[in-house]
């Protein structure tokens, strides 16, 4: 069974289509990379899944439950957390307090208003162990804007990871990084617990043959191939329009 | 010392300096009351600006609205200051649930411009209303409420009940802001996209955020009537709302004393360059200006900054 499946999915802004007709589904356990030119319409796929973007007509499904009309709040709670493209976190708070929060969002407790986050011993562990899957480990009650740009990338995914996802959608989790980030990033992504169904933004082709399962090419909104990498490297429209282009 | 005890110190030198402030005369104890009035309503707005990330232009209403209902209930009902306290509260709560619930639909200057409205909304009624409100005379005849017998007209011990409010206010404001809720306002104010991408339902806390501190401003309105035993339309006016802005950022925005040294600031200005010129907003436009320019982080905000900086962490 599909853990995330969407059917016809189609986004216009006016005569623009960025999203044509996609169907696509990601598996538990699957790396699905999704790869394209610029301007292609990935991160607008990503942000209809996640809910940022309502999409003009299609459906989302989340385990066979259709989340198409569901706000990015309750779309998280259901279990899809994504990445940003851009580093888009709490830059005055702490790099466990960013954890704290991501994780308080999913345990509740929302309404205590007396007792001090501080002393919520349980939570703050749970934040640093976070923060170690995803190699986080000095530093920690730093404020996020004086974290150098890799390590912010990092807090992305343990922010992303904290709302306990059962699909994680990365938005390109190594643009900006250098060879060496690169490296540790994937490795990174491999050690993702194993359940998880990971759709993931690409533009670094090493990063994606040495982790997907799936790729999926899209191409002006729409897709233009779907497959194995093996299928995909064959594939001569694939080619023609990406890979022999921009490598 | 460690935090906890430096904290319990603090809360002791300020319940002192408070408990000692009546000795210093009638005039000075007066304006102390006012100080710690207005240092309510402006802690209480700073949950919204500050905290929250919220631009709202219209938190008089609240404040405003306590005192009325406290002293309307008492001149034309006869009701007790303390049942009219609890009542005003209420309304403010209420009335900031009902104003939150619109307003947070937008944000920025709509914002803005949406509280304010609702705001000068309520003005107008207290305007018009004359038969209950007294129109722009403003309702007098209010009388103060006993405490074990002795009478809130005597001016230290109306000094002694509003620095109880103040200190129950900050105290509780304080622990907010460390607690689960007040750190989902402070992540809504760093990233609200990011908020709801994490799982919160971002509008529903940003009402929470809203109604508590319009309840908040609802305390310093009631102690407000206290006080003065009089309430007039001027404090439904968008300049008190605007007032209330200017102690937040002199004191420092997203800082819970801050405002509350912000007020300080600015009824002394008031008061002290008042007696000397006309002129005086002038004065505070002129120390607001150059707060924003060389402080942008508020007088306190300041402070904390050179003294964390100073801490080897």
């Amino acid at each position: 069974m599909s853990l995330l499946r969407i059917v016809s999915l189609q986004k216009a802004f006016g005569s623009l289509v960025v999203t044509k007709n996609v169907n696509l589904s990601v598996a538990a356990g699957e790396r699905h990379a999704l790869i394209g030119p610029n301007g292609a319409g990935k991160t607008s796929l990503v942000h209809q899944i996640a809910g940022q973007l309502a999409p003009t007509s299609g459906q989302i499904f989340l385990r066979d439950v259709d989340v198409t009309a569901e706000t990015p709040e309750a779309r998280c709670q259901l279990g899809i957390g994504r990445t940003f493209q851009k580093n888009n976190l709490f830059r005055a708070l702490s790099m466990r307090e960013n954890v704290r929060l991501a994780l308080q969002a999913k345990r509740g407790g929302w309404f205590q208003c007396l007792r001090a986050t501080a002393s919520d011993r349980a939570l703050l562990a749970e934040a640093d162990e976070v923060l170690a899957q995803v190699r986080l480990v000095d530093g920690r009650d730093r404020p996020v804007s004086s974290l150098s740009y890799g390590e912010q990338r990092q807090l992305e995914i343990a922010l992303a990871l904290a709302s306990k996802p059962a699909v994680l959608l990365l938005d390109e989790p190594t643009s900006g990084m250098s060879h060496a980030e690169t490296d540790s990033m994937i490795a990174l992504v491999a050690s993702l617990p194993k359940e998880l169904g990971v759709l993931m933004i690409e533009h670094d082709m090493n990063v994606v043959f040495s982790l997907a399962h799936t790729i999926t090419v899209l191409y002006y909104g729409e897709v233009l191939a779907s497959g194995p990498p093996a299928a995909i490297r064959e594939n001569d429209a694939v080619r023609k329009v990406y890979l022999g282009m921009a490598h | 010392m460690d935090d906890r005890a430096k904290r319990i110190a603090g809360w002791v030198a300020l319940i002192v300096a408070l408990a000692l402030v009546p000795l210093t005369g009638s005039y000075a104890t007066s304006l102390a009351s006012e100080v710690l009035v207005f240092a309510i309503f402006a802690m209480s707005l700073d949950l919204i600006i500050g905290y929250t990330g919220l631009l709202s232009f219209g938190h008089a209403a609240f404040f405003g609205v306590s005192a009325y209902t406290m002293v309307i209930l008492g001149v034309h009902l006869g009701w007790s200051g303390w049942i009219g306290f609890a009542a005003g509260i209420a309304v403010s709560a209420a009335l900031a649930a009902a104003i939150g619930f619109f307003s947070i639909r937008v944000s920025g200057i709509p914002f803005l411009m949406l509280t304010m409205a609702f705001a000068q909304l309520l003005m107008s009624v207290s305007i018009k209303w004359r038969s209950v409100t007294g129109g722009t005379d403003g309702l007098s005849g209010f009388k103060r409420p006993t405490l074990f017998g002795w009478s809130l007209d005597d001016r230290a011990l109306q000094f002694y009940v509003i620095a109880v409010g103040f200190l129950l206010v900050l105290w509780f404001l304080r622990r907010l802001i460390a607690s689960p809720l007040g750190s989902i306002f402070i992540g809504i104010r760093e990233n609200e996209q990011r908020m709801r991408a994490a799982g919160y339902p971002v509008q529903r806390f940003k009402l929470v955020s809203f109604t508590i501190a319009g309840a908040l401003a609802g305390v310093g309105g009631g102690l407000y009537a206290m006080l003065n035993a009089y309430v007039s339309s001027d404090i439904l006016h968008w300049s008190l709302s605007g007032d209330a802005i200017i102690m937040v950022i002199l004191g420092g925005a997203g800082t819970v004393i801050g405002p509350a040294i912000g007020a300080a600031m600015f009824l002394l200005i008031k008061n002290v360059v008042s007696s000397r010129t006309d002129y005086w907003l002038l004065w505070v436009g002129v120390i607001f200006i150059a707060c924003v320019m060389f402080l942008p982080q508020g007088v306190w905000g300041w402070v904390r900054a050179r003294l964390k900086a100073r801490k080897p962490s």
